[in-house]
């Protein structure tokens, strides 16, 4: 008799199962690697070769992502199959546990189990990765022939390369891990979603429910990063394709997200390493049955059902909203945890049977998300009303409210040197002419986001403000509410932090933020005059209040000096004193009127670790009270041409455009800011748009001498409370378009106070109106 | 030898098995009888190292089978629900035990194919239970285990293919001393085939015998009066264990060996008197009986 052996050595049969699962899986790795091929290297090798053209013959592709390889929208069906994939291929490969007469013959084979699991997982992984590597190893050659052999290309490929094989291979051995662990194919199916989903699902409604019912809690801060992104496969493969290579926050968020799969490659590598272990231990008689004890199981229903019970707890109280919101939400939560409890043990139990036992848990996790309500409605157990010892505060830091100029500080140079190397497919790298010198300097500046302060004065006025704040829980209704956000970090001298956000304030707040913003700490740390350190102001370039004021050299610029050290320091000094000599008062009913605007081109920093927004310039505006400055200005010989009219040295064709709203507010605070109390600020006036003026109701084109010196003297970019108000843009016959300011309309001549009813009939010599929308 | 020591096995709450002992000696062919959830298949289960057993050890050659490769190369399971891959023909399947079981044997799988009706090419899924149990048997056999193990091995044959299953299992019985268990809540499928016989019931295995063993104690004898004897006086003669009267036929099971109780019969002067045969299911009755078993709380 002639007996085949073909198990050379007895214990090892890894060869043969990798080729029988193989064989098995086969029609499923077949659609799947077309699927993979069509919607990613095809895709890919058609986007390349066919960009728009420009008209300067310059190439245009419509890839993206941070390698640039992926076109729409192949690129959704491509990520639903790498999404699907792996947990159908789970389910398929491992049904076989689920299955009574299946597990007769599998468990009865002479074969570990660690063994038929290991090699299980091998084809697994090979089944699913094999299409993906191949795939990028094709786009590689592709991309090497269509743009040249780039190594950041190659670089961030491999690196996406990466990213799919991790995350796809964490779904799949999760799936797997749940699949030694349940009874049911359908229960893997579930389980497996719920682990991936059911996590990050919570810890959003957790910050959801905190952010509603907790005053302080603010989730601004943890939304600031893709932190959370990273909790999901799915969400990690969204944040890598959405990704810009060339934005600022790429080298942000590029360090966190590969520590993140990191992290993510050490729970797929856990969740094999479980999945052995578990099937080790596995019984056989586990498959078909469909009870919910595990506790996998208990994990997983009573996650869903802390998930479930703060959306029916919302439910509820949104449909039945009153003044008992609080205890809506709290029965709702109840209620919610019992229906949503009981859900899962149906699903999990396929009936109602023996559903008498679980009514035990049932309880506590109805009881728990009452707790847990309570906690949310209650203050959070002394959250909500939690105020440090002024002693034990080392500083306090508050987001960044600028007063006066367009400089946001910026902070710690980022690297930005890889703008040097542009990505193949992007369009930054077939115009790399254009972009690379923008991308010469090789450092980024991080926005400066909050203001750090430890003068205890600075301190004592924000914990005030705080206080103020616990104080106005209860009664923010009758005063106020005014919109105003804020965020207070307190650093405790004991290491820690203490983090508050509030976007309600009465009317004593607002006055104690505004205040802060005078504070001498505040303005040194907000206004970039005061980063400049031992620079020296080279070039000083300035305009007039109306922004009219033209270089004679260069019509399109303002007029520039150059500044010796000396003149340089006196000016800075000067600048420097003016700001903090400002006052609340000022800023409130502002006397002061703006009477020039300087731009100081500095020399580069020697040793700093502060930068403003613009490394060579700093922005600043002159106002009439500012007596240091405009004494430097005097000494410079600059006051008198900086105050002249625009009609003695601009074109002298030069004519005004006066206009304004039925409402006499401006479009751009009217119903944004309350009562005018911040309506003095030159970030508004700076950002006031010719469009203002066609926009308006009335607009009367001035040309008549008189009348525009009139107008010129009266114009002005402050403004008080509750005034009325036109506003006014000044035109040479040359082109150059002043920025807007206002006027009050009290102010106005009698022969430009037009209402509806007159202002047709209202027509001088040298004089035209229009009424627009008329 | 498979060997059964306090062998415990519980699903949940209900134990299927509670300390069930039991040795089964090699080459035996041992009939494992018992009513529907006695734990059978679980015994088999358990044998074959699908089950780990919640207590008590089972061993097969003195080795325990739970996760033990080299064991569970000698062992073959056949259950009462037969698996197939998807799609798989026989041919296909024979690949796939090829690969696991050492003594595989190709020629003995050719043979055997031509002994039963089957298409090896043929998709299993297509096959009828009957079919697939013979395809599940061939497979068995082609893997030439030390220890077959049959569960309901015999459900959905017909008469022609069960005879030829016997006489296949007696091949292999002859040429390799192959020790085979068969599970059965059937006893007259056992009758014929098995040497050794075990009872299981309540998780235990309350009576076992050599089949030999089983006979020797008493016999079954027919005999005609007329006219027709007293009940009484026919106990006086033979230790009666079972009588039934119908006209003037009697049909008995008494103890003692054959030839005395027609001896004592005939004293009576009968128009005829022979001895049948026992079915195995009147051994046991009485055997249970004999141990102190109540029949009637055993159902089969």
């Amino acid at each position: 008799m002639t007996t085949t052996m073909l198990s050379s050595k007895r214990g090892s049969h890894f060869g043969h199962i990798f080729r029988q699962v193989f064989k098995s899986q086969r029609g499923l790795f077949f659609y799947y690697a077309v699927l993979v091929f069509l919607f990613f290297p095809l895709a890919y090798t058609m986007s390349v070769m066919s960009p728009t053209v420009g008209e300067s013959g310059r190439k245009y592709y419509s890839l993206f992502g941070a390698s640039y390889l992926y076109s729409m929208p192949a690129a959704v069906i491509f990520i639903l199959v790498m999404i699907v994939a792996p947990i159908i291929l789970g389910l398929l490969q491992y049904h076989y546990m689920h299955s009574k007469k299946a597990v007769d013959t599998y468990h009865a084979l002479p074969v570990s189990r660690q063994e038929l699991m290991a090699a299980n997982l091998a084809v697994g992984l090979c089944l699913l990765l094999a299409p993906v590597v191949i795939s990028f190893a094709m786009i590689a050659v592709v991309q090497v022939i269509t743009f040249g052999f780039s190594a950041a290309g190659m670089t961030v490929l491999l690196g996406d390369l990466a990213t799919w094989a991790v995350l796809t291979a964490a779904v799949y051995t999760i799936t797997v891990m749940v699949n030694t662990l349940v009874g049911t194919s359908f229960d893997a199916l579930v389980q497996s979603l719920q682990v991936v989903y059911l996590p990050i699902i919570a810890i959003l409604l957790t910050i959801f429910v905190f952010d509603s019912t907790l005053d302080g809690f603010s989730s601004d801060w943890i939304f600031q990063t893709p932190a959370l992104a990273y909790f999901t496969p799915v969400s990690m493969i969204v944040v890598r394709l959405s990704l810009n290579y060339y934005a600022e926050s790429f080298y942000e968020i590029i360090g966190g997200y590969h520590i993140a799969l990191a992290i993510w490659a050490v729970i797929a590598l856990l969740a094999a390493v479980a999945a052995v272990f578990f099937y080790r231990r596995r019984k056989s008689d586990l498959a078909e049955e469909t009870s919910s004890r595990g506790w996998l199981k208990m994990a997983t229903k009573l996650v869903f059902t802390y998930c479930a019970s703060l959306v029916f707890g919302f439910i509820i109280t949104l449909s039945f909203a009153g003044t008992a919101s609080n205890a809506l939400f709290i029965i709702g939560c109840g209620i919610g945890a019992c229906l949503s409890y009981i859900i899962m043990e149906v699903i999990l139990i396929r009936g109602f049977k023996g559903i008498g036992r679980s009514l035990p848990v049932m309880g506590g996790a109805a009881v728990f998300m009452m707790m847990f309500a309570f906690f949310c409605t209650h203050g959070g157990l002394g959250y909500e009303t939690r105020l440090p010892e002024a002693g034990s505060i080392a500083s306090v830091s508050i987001d960044y409210q600028t007063l006066g100029d367009h400089d946001i500080l910026r902070d710690r140079p980022q690297d930005a040197s890889h703008l040097a190397n542009p990505i193949p497919g992007s369009n930054e790298f077939s115009n790399r002419e254009d972009f690379l010198p923008s991308a010469s300097s090789g450092e980024w500046l991080d926005l400066l986001k909050d203001v750090a302060l430890t003068d205890p004065d600075c301190i004592e006025l924000v914990r005030s403000l705080h206080e103020n704040a616990i104080a106005a829980l209860d009664h923010m209704d009758e005063e106020g509410p005014f919109y105003e956000n804020f965020t207070i970090t307190y650093h405790l001298t004991n290491g820690g932090t203490m983090t508050r956000s509030y976007s309600l304030c009465t009317q004593e707040m607002l006055e104690q933020l505004e205040s802060l913003k005078f504070q001498p700490e505040y303005v040194q740390k907000t206004f970039a005059v005061f980063y400049t350190g031992q620079q020296q102001v080279k070039t000083l370039s300035y305009t007039d209040a109306f922004n009219l004021l033209r270089s004679e050299q260069f019509p399109e610029e303002w007029p520039r000096t150059a500044l010796t050290q000396q003149q340089s320091d006196e000016l800075l000094a000067a600048i420097q004193a003016d700001l903090l000599a400002r006052t609340p008062e000022q800023y409130d009913r502002p006397e002061s009127r703006q009477v020039a605007m300087l731009s100081l081109e500095l020399s580069e920093p020697e040793d700093s670790t502060q930068y403003h927004a613009n490394p060579s310039a700093v922005v600043h505006t002159v106002l009439e009270g500012d007596a240091n400055t405009i004494e430097v200005l005097r000494r410079l010989g600059l006051y008198e041409e900086l105050t002249a009219s625009p009609t003695q040295y601009a074109d002298p064709a030069v004519s005004a455009k006066v206009g304004y709203y039925e409402s006499g507010t401006l479009p751009y605070t009217s119903g944004n800011w309350n009562g005018n109390r911040y309506g003095w600020d030159s970030y508004i006036i700076h950002d006031m748009e010719s469009s203002y003026m066609g926009d308006a109701a009335y607009v009367a084109e001035v040309t008549d001498p008189e009348q525009l010196e009139e107008l010129i003297a009266l114009a002005r970019n402050t403004w008080g409370e509750g005034e009325d108000l036109a506003f006014v843009q000044l035109y040479t016959a040359g082109g150059v378009e002043s920025d807007m300011l206002v006027i009050p309309r009290s102010q106005l001549p009698d022969s430009l106070q037009f209402t509806e009813y007159s202002a047709e009939d209202f027509v001088e010599p040298g004089t035209a109106y229009t009424r627009n929308g008329f | 030898m498979i060997t059964a020591v306090q062998l415990t096995k519980r699903f949940d709450d209900y134990e299927a098995l509670s300390g069930l002992d039991t040795t089964i000696p090699s080459g035996a062919v041992y009939g494992l009888i018992g009513s529907n959830g006695s734990g059978k298949s679980t015994f088999l289960r358990l044998v074959s190292g699908i089950y780990r057993p919640d207590a008590g050890s089972v061993t097969v050659g003195g080795e325990e089978v739970y996760e033990n490769p080299s064991v569970k190369n000698r062992l073959f399971f056949v259950s009462d629900d037969i698996y197939f891959l998807p799609q798989a023909t026989m041919d296909e399947m024979a690949d796939f035990y090829r690969g696991y079981y050492s003594a595989f044997s190709r020629e003995r799988y050719e043979k055997l194919c031509g002994i039963f009706p089957i298409d090896p090419k043929k998709r299993l899924h297509t096959f009828s239970k009957g079919m697939k149990r013979q395809a599940a048997l061939v497979l068995a056999l082609a893997c030439q285990p030390e220890y077959l193990l049959l569960d309901e091995a015999f459900d959905g044959l017909d008469p022609v293919i069960r005879g030829a299953v016997r006489k296949v299992i007696a091949d292999d019985m002859a040429a390799r001393s192959m020790t085979t268990v068969i599970t059965s809540h059937n006893l007259r499928e056992l009758e014929d085939m098995c040497d050794h016989v075990g009872l299981l019931h309540g998780g235990r295995i309350i009576f076992e015998k050599e089949i030999d063993d089983l006979k020797l104690g008493f016999c079954k004898v027919q005999a005609a009066f007329r006219p027709m004897v007293e009940a009484e006086t026919l106990k006086e003669r033979v230790d009666v264990m079972q009588l039934d009267v119908r006209g003037s036929m009697v049909s008995l099971i008494a103890r003692g060996g054959r030839e005395d109780v027609i001896a004592a019969l005939e004293g009576l002067s009968p128009l005829f008197v022979e001895a049948v045969p026992l079915t195995l299911e009147e051994v046991f009755i009485h055997e249970m009986e004999a141990v102190g078993y109540d029949y009637n709380n055993v159902i089969f």
